[in-house]
């Protein structure tokens, strides 16, 4: 299992490392994105075309200063800091795949518990909306991501252990894991058809990929990078959140059984 | 006949609302409150530019996946 894991990583970093150092090779701004933003007119000056020009390197950039830190805060609060089974075993908790869902988790009032969860809906409903909006108003992946992320967030402040919205850990797993893949599939599938790394495709046997009004057809893979986006910043935003929260259970409980000890 | 260039976020929206939908632990009541709550917010948000449409068809129909999702797969609380 392990050998096959090393494997597909190892594959994976060469294509990936390589595609990008081809890229870096013969280096211009991609005229895809350009073309978006220049001929429809939605930036004033060519300053804004060319940031919007690098944008997907520059959002690429972002998606692995995100990963660093949420495997930062893993290495500081998640499993170096406490070992499941020694948690389990001095709190007494259930058993499940879930470490972090204790019993007993603070809740807050019941007209928050109103308000928080009709409001989660519709910020996950706004977070998607910003996600899927992103190449033709403020906003995109990172945005939107956030957005759903604080929709978790907001409910598990509310209803603490029995929050509605719940991202287990293995579903944070797989979308970080598919988000970063197809942001850097795509990346690769453009370099096989424009020669660049990233380069924005609009169309792929006549056919859209994108399929849009005319005047923005030529938003091309753009869409489809800020829903890798999104994928990604949801799940490691939600991570980072997830421990955190999880830290604070973890001091509370360590304190209540010193009380108990103490007495 | 149905433009797919029009409604094509919508689809998208609304297959992302499931997948998230479905993570909802809690049945989601009150259907009709939330629909009519979201074509409001839509009514306000207003469609994406160059989308021709009175409302965001895309939050109705990610308010939608999120129910679907939630009625159909989620719902359960471990």
């Amino acid at each position: 299992m392990n050998s096959k894991r090393d494997l597909v990583a190892g594959i994976s970093f060469f294509v990936f490392g390589a595609s990008i150092l081809y890229s870096l090779s013969n280096m211009h701004v991609n005229p895809g994105v350009n073309l978006v933003y220049l001929t429809h007119y939605i930036i004033p000056n060519y300053v804004c075309s060319v940031i919007f020009g690098w944008r997907a390197y520059d959002t690429f950039g972002e998606c692995l200063v995100l990963v660093v830190a949420v495997m930062v805060s893993w290495v500081v609060f998640g499993k170096s800091l406490y070992d499941n089974t020694y948690l389990k075993e001095l709190f007494k908790a259930p058993e499940t795949d879930d470490y972090i869902t204790l019993k007993g988790w603070g809740e807050y009032t019941p007209i928050i518990k109103f308000l928080a969860f009709p409001a989660s809906v519709f910020m996950v409903a706004l977070g998607i909306v910003t996600i899927l909006g992103g190449h033709i108003t403020p906003g995109g992946g990172f945005q939107g991501g956030a957005l759903i992320a604080s929709a978790l967030i907001l409910s598990v402040v509310a209803f603490g252990s029995k929050s509605p919205l719940w991202f287990d850990h293995k579903y944070l797993e797989k979308l970080e894991a598919i988000g970063a893949l197809t942001y850097l599939l795509l990346g690769v599938v453009g370099m096989f058809i424009g020669g660049y790394y990233l380069f924005i495709f609009t169309s792929f046997d006549n056919i859209p990929i994108f399929p849009a009004p005319k005047e923005i057809v030529t938003a091309g893979i753009i869409p489809y990078l800020n829903i890798a986006v999104g994928l990604k910043v949801l799940a490691g935003l939600s991570t980072a959140a997830f421990l955190l929260s999880c830290e604070k259970v973890i001091i509370e409980r360590i304190e209540k059984s010193e009380e108990i000890l103490n007495k | 006949m149905l433009d797919i260039s029009l409604y094509y976020p919508s689809i998208l929206a609304f297959i992302i609302g499931v997948f998230i939908g479905a993570k909802y632990r809690m049945k989601i009541k009150n259907i009709f409150g939330y629909l009519v709550l979201s074509i409001v917010i839509a009514y306000f948000l207003k469609a994406f530019p160059y989308y021709n449409l009175p409302l965001s068809l895309t939050f109705v129909s990610s308010v939608i996946g999120i129910i679907l999702g939630n009625r159909v797969f989620g719902g359960k609380m471990s």
